[in-house]
């Protein structure tokens, strides 16, 4: 079962060659000099508060346990932290190596489950990196509307 | 939806079933498309930070299995990947908005005047629409193996389904099959989970969902229920099962009444699996508020009307959306959601709106910016109607106070 698991999703996630030039050559440019000044400009500590206050305090954890319901609780106490280090990996583009393991839960669909289509991956992240791809989410959503 | 046309010019539609849009997704041709878009350097590294540090482990009986590391694919749950995929859905619609500029290609209107939609793209449901002839065809499938070689998505095209236009002779219609390889269905599909087209058999349509209400009601958690949570079970689960379908169609009465007795037995029922038990108030008065001596469930045909009025508000407030734009072309094209009639061989959404529009006209009123677009005779900006109405008020009391003197 594990094992069909694992073989399924390494298939999947397995990286094809892909010929994208003559997609490349139609798309237009469509972000201005205006719209990247305001996705770099540095960040504030507003924009994380309001990412982490946009979180449903109980939704499902990923592999460090942390729910979003306890960055809130303890916002006061954690804020500069979260702030400094998040700041810090932005700016030097470096993830520390483990903030980003994610845990893929299977949800079953439909009624009966014989094979790996009838299941629903969810992908479970860290809330600390939700939270960064949450402000820059914020950012681009302005941007692309 | 909005496929109903039937003139001389021939459409087909296309429904185009992705598989696993999200993990499929290339990374190299994100980043490319990034680049292209402009976006700033700096800006694209953070997205590679976050794309490509992943790594995955798969929860399988509460147990981890990997680690497993990608080489593609958007996370579900990462609140940045519908984003992107709608930037690498970009690629599919320049695709196509490229092949229109070019005259290979051409969407279809509904009417003569409305905006030309030659796709509807969300996530993972498109709809395409082309004119019905093989070299279109071909075009279309070219777009779509080029988007797919790019984008690394897998369309399968046996389980996409295609509409053709009522006056699309068949051996064209089977042409175009073939080219596609796809199938041919009356509409039985959906599209974002409504369903897309509308047959006669408004009751068949929508028969799903009182299957889906009564296997709520029949499924072992039901029949353990309290009072109490029965009547949660109905406000919560139940009567929002039909709600998304309900903001779009006016559902026939007959199937509201039947999911309202299910709900009412269900109420009343003793929770054995008999489902016997005397219906001590009918479901009006149950669906009156609680301080009038009711339940406080909803009635389900007043809802849906209200939820349609909304649709007809959005017409007025939001002129400039698609929606907004494609009806006002092909049902009002002078004039306004209000004073529109139902016209000619009108879709069944359109009907089902303009049955609700007594409710948004009865509330509706001009709050007086400029004053520069209202007709000030006949529109209501007044707390009491338009000013016609209240002139003849005044007249008929004043006519009236003569007499008495």
């Amino acid at each position: 079962m594990q094992e069909v698991a694992r073989n399924y999703f390494v298939n999947i996630f397995q990286q094809q060659d892909s010929d994208f030039s003559s997609v490349i050559d139609v798309i237009n440019l469509s972000i201005s000099v205006n719209d990247n000044d305001i996705l770099t400009t540095p960040f504030t500590k507003a924009e994380f508060r309001d990412a982490i206050f946009s979180k449903h305090p109980d939704k499902c954890s990923g592999p460090d346990g942390y729910s979003p319901g306890f960055y809130q609780h303890f916002w006061t106490l954690c804020s500069d932290d979260i702030f400094k280090e998040c700041c810090d990996w932005l700016d030097t583009g470096q993830f520390p190596p483990d903030l980003n393991i994610t845990n893929i839960a299977l949800i079953p669909k439909g009624s009966s489950q014989v094979s790996m289509k009838d299941w629903r991956p969810i992908a479970l992240c860290n809330l600390l990196y939700k939270i960064i791809s949450k402000v820059l989410a914020n950012r681009l959503k302005n941007v692309l509307s | 939806m909005k496929a109903k046309t039937r003139g001389e010019d021939r459409y087909v539609a296309l429904k185009l079933d992705i598989s696993k849009a999200y993990e499929r997704m290339d990374w190299n041709y994100l980043i490319a498309v990034l680049h292209k878009m402009g976006f700033h350097h700096r800006w694209i590294h953070w997205m590679r930070m976050c794309v490509e540090s992943v790594d995955y482990s798969v929860l399988v009986n509460g147990e981890q299995v990997g680690p497993i590391i990608p080489g593609r694919g958007l996370r579900q749950g990462d609140p940045l990947s519908p984003y992107l995929f709608i930037i690498c859905a970009e690629g599919l619609s320049s695709l196509i908005r490229d092949a229109e500029t070019r005259g290979v290609l051409t969407g279809t209107k509904v009417c003569r005047q409305a905006p030309s939609v030659s796709h509807l793209l969300f996530i993972d449901d498109c709809f395409l629409f082309f004119k019905a002839n093989e070299e279109h065809a071909h075009v279309m499938k070219n777009i779509l193996s080029t988007y797919e070689l790019a984008s690394g998505q897998a369309i399968s095209l046996t389980k996409s389904e295609i509409y053709c236009s009522r006056n699309v002779p068949n051996d064209l219609k089977h042409n175009i099959t073939n080219i596609l390889g796809v199938q041919v269905v009356l509409g039985t599909g959906k599209y974002l989970g409504l369903p897309s087209m509308i047959g006669r058999d408004r009751k068949a349509t929508f028969a799903y969902i009182k299957d889906r209400v009564w296997q709520k009601i029949n499924s072992w958690s039901g029949k353990c229920l309290l009072k109490a949570g029965r009547e949660v079970m109905i406000k919560s689960v139940m009567q929002s099962i039909p709600t998304y379908v309900m903001s779009l169609f006016q559902l026939p009465t007959t199937l509201i009444d039947s999911i309202e007795k299910m709900m009412n037995s269900f109420w009343w029922g003793h929770g054995k699996t008999t489902h016997r038990g005397i219906h001590w108030m009918n479901w009006e008065k149950l669906s009156a508020p609680k301080v009038h001596g009711g339940m406080g469930f909803k009635d389900l045909s007043a809802f849906n009307l209200a939820m349609l009025g909304k649709q007809g508000w959005k017409f007025i407030t939001e002129p400039n959306s698609l929606v907004a734009r494609i009806f006002k072309a092909r049902y009002f094209p002078s004039g306004s959601y209000l004073t529109a009639t139902v016209g000619h061989n009108p879709s069944y959404v359109w009907r089902s709106i303009m049955r609700a529009r007594f409710i948004v006209r009865g509330g509706a009123r001009w709050s007086i910016g400029s004053g520069a677009t209202i007709p000030i005779l006949n529109e209501p900006w007044l707390s009491n109607g338009s000013l016609l109405v209240v002139i003849l008020q005044v007249l008929t009391l004043f006519i009236i106070l003569l007499l008495i003197v």
